[in-house]
């Protein structure tokens, strides 16, 4: 088999052993060395090659990854038009920042008046993206204004909340759900909580259905491309539109030689449970069986300890929220323990959602019980998002051997309002302390939790090597990660987290030959410029993905 | 249970508070209390102490309830269904909807119970439910003698613990076998946080009737099986009274001539309705099966305040069964509210 060789203005391998070099010899989907054509040249006097000099202006990084996204949660929001307080960057729209009541009402109006013209004036008006926050208050009243005739659904942000004018509010049979449940409050307009699941579960076809799921899985994977990811980890596989249905349609649009990535499933454990009962276990444990080339199962078991960050729902010790509001549990401090233990116990790897400072305890208690009860090495125990600990909790977490993946993208979006709202300057400057667990000997890494933030790995570590926040002020310098921490929180790390980091992660003879390609060398350009950086092209697997200029 | 901030305070739907159409509205019982307080000890008991009753228990996580195999008919999902009729299953992703499949299943059960979560306000669980076919049937909360005292002086849980307590209509304390004052600063501290509300303890020695006596109305258990015409004959009652620590009295008063003669439930409503208008908080409960004008069995119940009227499936009484706090009933001429004068 001919070895294509690579060369490049600077390969950084993020493998501290050779940390920059100039070529990149690949044979089939494989690195067989990585150095200069001068060191290559024992490989190339005795075996057939070729010299790809497409690259040499270019730097190569080792191939980002995205460790916790929802493909099929994107997929479903991207049914809907967005107003968003970011701007967002999606396959054949640009959606641009919205702050203000005002101007929030304005787009509103805007959209649904499009949408009316371009042709679809009886379909339902899905709208995601207000945030009381950044938009002000918003009910009913303001969506009948709109219509009182076409159903208008505007939903929150946080994703935990719909607003529903009067004729959306009929369809979704609201009337009779808000005799059962004390979360709809038809006056308003505001399904939340439960009440939101029963608008959704009558909904989600409207998204979903009609082949619409699979074209926008389509863009999904654009967004993935585009973000220079050549490996992402669903953390909550079959969450969305059932285990098997999302596993049909991954096979259908997400396998093939022209995706250009790979993805990892990691099963929501609470879903297989409502789904299949008492074979929830033994559906798991076949999951192995319907991997393909480009679709792959973790040994691993997804849960939950504490709310939402976005919605200010995680659980806060003390001195608790500003305002004395409380937060919520996904499970209680009572049951994560006996959530986790089957999984801890059967070898496999745990992945926790938490948020909040008492929502870390509750879950290093339970994995502090969990060690005592049956002691494990090398387990990477993951916590998810990691918005708001504490030093104390920082050391605990390393000494259990639990590892950070944090939200790359809190800060920037929600830094300001939250120092403004909630959790105060000192708290929320340290959100996201990822400076310490490194220097707390932990692995951290950074993800998107798509449609959270963004998929673009680049500017997760910008904004964690720069804590800068959306009006620009710098929340918490000394919780900055490095340069290199922060490239390799999107590389190396999650590598390591998802038990990858022998085949994916750095550039190295004997690892799969996954390359993301940019215009300008990250260690060469301030932090803060990162997003910037063109991404021309990704490789993976040895094969070359461009992207469309 | 918590609201998002900023979320509106949710409605409450078309609730007819005392409704006296003879629609059969499935009483529902809220058991909550504290982490570890023996919610779901109290579950499991009360599955198998069921007598012939349908029970719906809706627990957080069925994994947690221990269902002996042998009391196992069916699995489906999240939900068991019991050799006895029973059914345990989970919230899962809303109770509204857990609830409604329930009642609106071509088999109905008897009677709901809802385990609230250990760090869920009982009162706002209770507020769930359609309201034309679920009667609230109380609010029972756990209190665990071992701890309560030491959890409600936590500055972080502490307040809603003590909301917790304040939310019940009957307080149970568990685990007075291992507190070393057998419950007594348990009981004492119940006494202080929720004055006026019932507290039982738990005897481990007293047998499983306790529990249907917490979880159930209690005039299912004191009536049907226990005050019939002669309660001196039924050695129920002596079961029961040695295991509860029930600061109430219990009156019986007959409603008519002989069990099986008519008597207006609407009537026995309105004089019930007046009596407790008059007791106050005092009067904890209150039961009747009667034979309606129509000859069908009719129940009317007061619990936590409300008094309602629905089709009974037993065999009508004729006795009313009031329940009280020490005293309250005390001067006060019960046969000018009912008894006697509610009578066709």
């Amino acid at each position: 088999m001919t070895i294509t060789v690579y060369t490049a203005r600077q390969i950084r391998t993020m493998d501290p052993s050779l940390p920059t070099a100039t070529a990149l010899a690949v044979r089939g989907d494989r690195i067989v060395e990585v150095g200069t054509l001068e060191s290559l040249r024992p490989w190339l006097d005795l075996h057939e090659h070729e010299v790809d000099d497409r690259f040499a202006d270019s730097v190569l990084l080792p191939g980002l990854i995205d460790p916790h996204v929802h493909p099929s949660l994107m997929a479903a929001l991207m049914a809907t038009e967005w107003i968003t307080p970011e701007a967002w960057d999606l396959p054949g729209r640009d959606v641009p920042a919205t702050t203000g009541r005002d101007a929030y009402l304005t787009r509103l109006a805007e959209l649904e008046a499009g949408s009316r013209s371009s042709g679809a004036p009886d379909q339902p008006f899905i709208t995601f993206g207000w945030h009381r926050q950044f938009h002000g208050e918003l009910d009913r009243s303001d969506l009948d204004a709109l219509s009182t005739t076409r159903p208008i659904v505007v939903w929150g942000r946080s994703f935990h909340r719909l607003c529903l004018n009067g004729p959306a509010l009929e369809m979704v049979e609201a009337a009779e759900g808000a005799a059962w449940d004390p979360h709809i409050d038809l006056e308003t307009g505001w399904m939340w909580e439960s009440g939101m699941a029963w608008a959704l579960q009558r909904l989600r076809p409207m998204l979903l259905d009609g082949g619409r799921y699979e074209v926008l899985m389509e863009e999904v994977a654009q967004l993935v491309h585009r973000g220079g990811v050549t490996t992402i980890a669903d953390a909550g596989f079959g969450g969305m539109a059932l285990p098997d249905r999302e596993l049909e349609v991954l096979a259908q649009v997400h396998e093939g030689d022209h995706v250009p990535f790979r993805q990892y499933l990691i099963p929501q454990v609470g879903t297989f449970k409502r789904v299949y009962g008492a074979e929830a276990d033994d559906r798991i444990a076949a999951l192995p069986e319907f991997a393909s080339e480009r679709i792959r199962f973790l040994d691993a078991g997804k849960f939950f300890a504490d709310g939402a960050f976005i919605a200010q729902l995680m659980q806060l010790g003390e001195p608790g929220y500003i305002d004395g509001h409380e937060g919520a549990w996904m499970a209680e401090p009572e049951r994560i323990v006996n959530h986790v233990r089957p999984t801890w116990n059967a070898g496999r790897q745990v992945n926790i959602h938490v948020n909040g400072d008492r929502g870390m305890d509750a879950t290093l208690d339970a994995i502090a019980q969990l060690q005592a009860e049956a002691p494990r090495f090398d387990h990477r125990t993951v916590l998810h998002h990691f918005g708001v600990s504490t030093q104390a909790q920082s050391r605990r977490a390393a000494a259990l051997g639990c590892a950070v993946q944090a939200n790359g993208y809190y800060l920037r979006c929600f830094g300001d309002q939250y120092v403004a709202e909630g959790l105060g300057t000192e708290r929320a400057s340290q959100m996201t302390r990822v400076g310490s667990a490194r220097r707390n000997g932990m692995s951290v890494a950074l993800h998107s939790d798509l449609p959270m933030g963004p998929l673009q790995p680049l500017l997760a570590a910008s904004v964690m090597a720069t804590r800068t926040s959306a009006s620009g002020v710098v929340l918490g310098e000394h919780e900055r990660l490095s340069p290199y921490d922060a490239l390799a929180a999107v590389t190396i790390e999650p590598a390591w987290q998802l038990f990858l980091d022998h085949e994916i992660g750095s550039l190295a003879a004997g690892k799969l030959a996954d390359v993301t390609v940019l215009d300008a060398d990250p260690f060469e350009v301030d932090p803060a410029a990162w997003p910037d950086i063109g991404i021309t092209a990704t490789v993976m697997s040895g094969r070359v993905y461009p992207l469309p200029s | 249970m918590t609201r998002a901030p900023g979320a509106p305070e949710g409605p409450r739907g078309p609730v007819q508070v005392g409704d006296t159409g003879a629609v059969s509205r499935i009483p529902m019982v809220v058991l909550g209390g504290w982490l570890g307080a023996g919610k779901t000890t109290l579950v499991n008991r009360l599955l198998r102490a069921a007598d012939g009753e349908r029970i719906a228990v809706v627990v957080n996580d069925i994994g947690e309830v221990n269902l002996d195999a042998d009391l196992v008919a069916a699995r489906d999902g999240d939900t068991v269904e019991l050799t006895n009729g029973c059914v345990c299953c989970s919230i899962g992703d809303s109770l509204a909807m857990t609830l409604r499949d329930l009642v609106l299943d071509d088999r109905p059960p008897d009677r709901l119970v809802v385990e609230a979560s250990g760090v869920a306000e009982p009162d706002r669980v209770a507020s769930y439910g359609d309201r034309r076919r679920i009667r609230p049937d109380g609010i029972v909360v756990a209190v665990d003698a071992t701890d309560v005292v030491a959890r409600a002086a936590d500055r972080t849980y502490g307040p809603l613990v003590v909301r917790q307590v304040g939310a019940a209509e009957v307080i149970v304390v568990t685990k007075v076998d291992l507190a070393a004052d057998g419950g007594a600063a348990a009981r004492a501290w119940c006494a202080e946080v929720a004055p006026g509300t019932p507290v039982l303890t738990v005897e481990p020695s007293g047998g499983d009737r306790w529990v249907a006596q917490v979880l159930g109305t209690p005039a299912a258990y004191v009536l049907d099986t226990g005050l019939e015409w002669a309660p001196e004959q039924t050695p129920e009652m002596t079961d029961i009274r040695p295991a509860l620590d029930l600061p109430v009295e219990t009156r019986m008063l007959p409603l008519g001539g002989p069990p099986g003669g008519p008597v207006d439930p609407e009537r026995l409503a309105a004089g019930l309705e007046a009596l407790r208008d008059r007791v106050g908080a005092g009067l904890l409960r209150a039961k009747a099966v009667v034979a309606g004008t129509d000859g069908a069995s009719t129940a009317v119940h007061l619990a936590a305040g409300r008094v309602s009227v629905e089709r009974a499936p037993g065999r009508a009484t004729n006795a009313l069964v009031l329940i009280a706090a020490p005293g309250a009933l005390d001067g006060i001429a019960l046969d000018g509210f009912v008894g006697e004068g509610a009578r066709c």
